[in-house]
């Protein structure tokens, strides 16, 4: 494999052995970051396919300032950021508000904690995807971008207050899931 | 706080580094939605030079090879040479007139002899001391064209006066000795700027005679084997020779050839704009496209043949289809929230309250239905175009054929409204591919135009053209369409 830099020029001259090899390099990675922005594969692989798009028709742009894994990485939350938004605006069934009925009671406790350590990535993965649409965009943003929440407002066009609300929800949303994940599990007959 | 903080850590340290293999289709879909890889360096200069380069070719081919058997060999075969007469002539042109197997052979190929004769232009000096050459027998100078420089023995004792040219090894000539059945030619030495005769200068008024002229200038400076070479030279296409064509209109300009053959050209620029709609067919999208196209050109003809070049505008109006997803809407019901009691204490009954909230119902299955925007593509294009005309009178038949570039320049994509009220959309997707912003077409078109004045003309122009490459992303057909051209020309 080339190194990065080299890739880089490649692309920025439209060489398309070179856009194979660095998409090669930086596809798993980035499908994982879109995964946990989209409800299911077929969504991430969406994002991910708009993201690299846009990659190499800016990748001219990038100027060797910062990683250029970062900068992928900015695009693929952006290209997910502009997915939300326009699924949002198409009148996306998911409720935000709806949900706090189910996530109202309970309190909070180290259970879900405990079992997210035992979790496999890919299991905590499908529990992200569980969350409905506002709150995984700001856990994300938020426990994976490391956004504040007035930039978090910003990209999403909501307020800072509704932003704490949406990821302290999200956290409570998680842990239910946890539980309910756990209490699964108790049922199931050890085999021997 | 400190359980949100260690649940924020967990979950960075789960999914930080989380790494899935993509399907292969995502790879595809991205190297079929990126344009081909922008041609850089030499290989764009290249592109870029090739249709000019093509046209000097083919244009520069009528000077630069000889007509079919009218070319002399000297500087590499060395051969005999007859001079044969122009078909017509100026007044004060010499001429040459018939003449009987009359070789003039190099020094180098005195031995040999002509088996057939092969018609050639002489070279002859200019104005008064031109050289005469006559079908009875032997060629001598006529008096008054006699040149003042001393005479050169030829062996040939009917030659009165016998002036070698100017000595190159190839191309001394004499006549043939000690062949006294042959008629000889003799000639005037004569300077090597002065090698052509006027009869062989084409007149400067057009664009096509300035090249002629500019080429002829440079032969004369070459060594004669060189300009004999060239004597020979005849168009090797048949409209270049035809003759005496002054019924037409004025414009038409009388010049003499190089092979002393009168001939009237035409040479003149024009300028055309035309409205151009047009239909194309693309099996992937199983529908016609209609495009509707302005350009204006510039069109040189020549002789019979014509070259265009120009800029065009051509704007396409193009559906768009999306599918939208959607939970059909069924209705509402109320469902009970709460139910509150409250004591009549005049009847002494308890009396419920019930509170509903209405709640919409959605059918669970998933429906579709399609919706349409127009969206409006703006090209430039830029043809070029090869064509013949043959003139009726006032009307004249062209056909013409060349390729084209058009590049995408703008677009307008109107947002799609989904007009759903009640119904839940779930998804909404573009049917339609993008479109690759530089594409490639040959056009081909048969014309008829009509003078309505001398420099004004209807032309109409029923034509095909065949996309080269797609026009769309994704798609690997090629669609063709049908266009009729219609415009207003004016020669200049």
């Amino acid at each position: 494999m080339a190194p990065e830099e080299t890739l880089i020029q490649g692309c920025q001259a439209g060489k398309r052995k070179s856009q194979s090899q660095l998409y090669r390099m930086y596809a798993p990675q980035m499908l994982g970051v879109c995964l946990r922005y989209a409800p299911d594969r077929a969504t991430a692989e969406d994002i991910l396919q708009d993201g690299f798009i846009k990659v190499f028709l800016n990748i001219g742009s990038y100027r060797g300032e910062g990683s250029f894994e970062g900068w992928i990485r900015r695009i693929m939350m952006n290209t997910a950021l502009s997915w939300f938004k326009a699924s949002r605006r198409q009148g996306f069934p998911e409720d935000i508000d709806g949900m706090e009925e189910r996530i109202a009671a309970g309190e909070e406790t180290e259970e879900g904690e405990a079992l997210l350590a035992r979790l496999k990535p890919e299991e905590v993965m499908a529990l992200i995807q569980r969350l409905p649409e506002g709150y995984r965009m700001v856990l994300n943003l938020y426990v994976f971008e490391g956004l504040s929440h007035r930039e978090i407002a910003r990209s999403l066009e909501i307020t800072e207050n509704t932003s704490k609300s949406q990821l302290s929800k999200a956290r409570r949303f998680l842990r239910r899931l946890l539980e309910s994940e756990e209490k699964e599990r108790e049922y199931i007959p050890v085999q021997r | 706080m400190n359980t949100d903080h260690r649940m924020d850590e967990l979950l960075r340290q789960k999914l930080g580094g989380y790494q899935l293999e993509p399907s292969p289709g995502v790879w595809e879909g991205i190297s079929g939605r990126l344009e081909p890889p922008p041609t850089t360096g030499w290989k764009a200069w290249l592109n870029t030079l090739i249709l000019p380069l093509g046209v000097m070719l083919i244009t520069g081919g009528f000077y630069l090879f000889p007509g079919q058997g009218q070319q002399a060999t000297i500087a590499a075969a060395p051969a005999v040479k007859v001079m044969e007469p122009a078909p017509t002539a100026e007044k004060n042109t010499p001429t040459f007139r018939p003449a009987a197997p009359a070789p003039l052979r190099t020094a180098s190929t005195t031995a040999a002899v002509a088996e057939k004769p092969v018609p050639a232009q002489p070279v002859r000096s200019s104005g008064p001391s031109g050289a005469h050459v006559s079908s009875n027998a032997p060629l001598q100078t006529t008096p008054n064209l006699h040149s003042p420089s001393p005479a050169v023995p030829t062996g040939e004792p009917e030659a009165s006066t016998s002036v070698p040219l100017p000595e190159t090894p190839a191309t001394l000539l004499t006549p043939a000795t000690g062949n006294s059945d042959l008629p000889t030619a003799t000639l005037e030495p004569a300077p090597v700027s002065q090698a052509v005769p006027p009869a062989l200068a084409l007149h400067t008024e057009t664009p096509a005679a300035l090249v002629m002229n500019t080429m002829q200038a440079a032969l004369t400076l070459r060594p004669v084997p060189f300009q004999a070479r060239y004597l020979g030279w005849e168009p090797i296409f048949p409209a270049y020779s035809h003759v005496n064509r002054t019924q037409h209109t004025a414009g038409w300009k009388k010049t003499l050839g190089i092979t002393g053959m009168e001939r009237t050209i035409r040479p003149e620029w024009s300028l055309g704009l035309f409205y151009i709609p047009e239909i194309y067919h693309s099996e992937d999208l199983h529908a016609e496209k209609t495009l509707y196209g302005f350009d204006g050109m510039m069109r040189y003809t020549w002789f019979n043949y014509t070259l265009e070049f120009g800029l065009g505008l051509s704007r396409v109006r193009n559906e768009n289809l999306y599918t939208v997803d959607y939970n059909a809407y069924l209705g509402t019901y109320k469902d009970l929230d709460s139910i509150a009691f409250s004591v009549d204490t005049v009847n002494q009954v308890i009396v419920p309250q019930y509170f509903f909230s209405e709640v919409k119902v959605y059918d669970s299955t998933t429906s579709q239905y399609f919706e349409r925007t127009v969206n409006t593509y703006t090209y430039v294009q830029f043809p070029l175009m090869l064509g013949y005309r043959h003139p009726l009178g006032r009307f004249s038949l062209s056909l013409r054929g060349g390729p084209m570039l058009s590049v995408l320049v703008g677009s307008r994509e109107p947002q799609i409204y989904v007009d759903q009220a009640s119904d839940r959309i779930l998804r909404v997707d573009d049917q339609t591919p993008g479109r690759i912003r530089t594409n490639w077409q040959f056009l081909m078109n048969a014309g008829l135009s009509y003078a309505l004045t001398r420099k004004l003309s209807l032309s109409l122009e029923p034509g095909i053209r065949y996309y080269l490459n797609p026009i769309y992303q994704e798609l690997q057909t090629k669609p063709w369409s049908v266009n009729l051209r219609t415009g207003i020309i004016y020669e200049f």
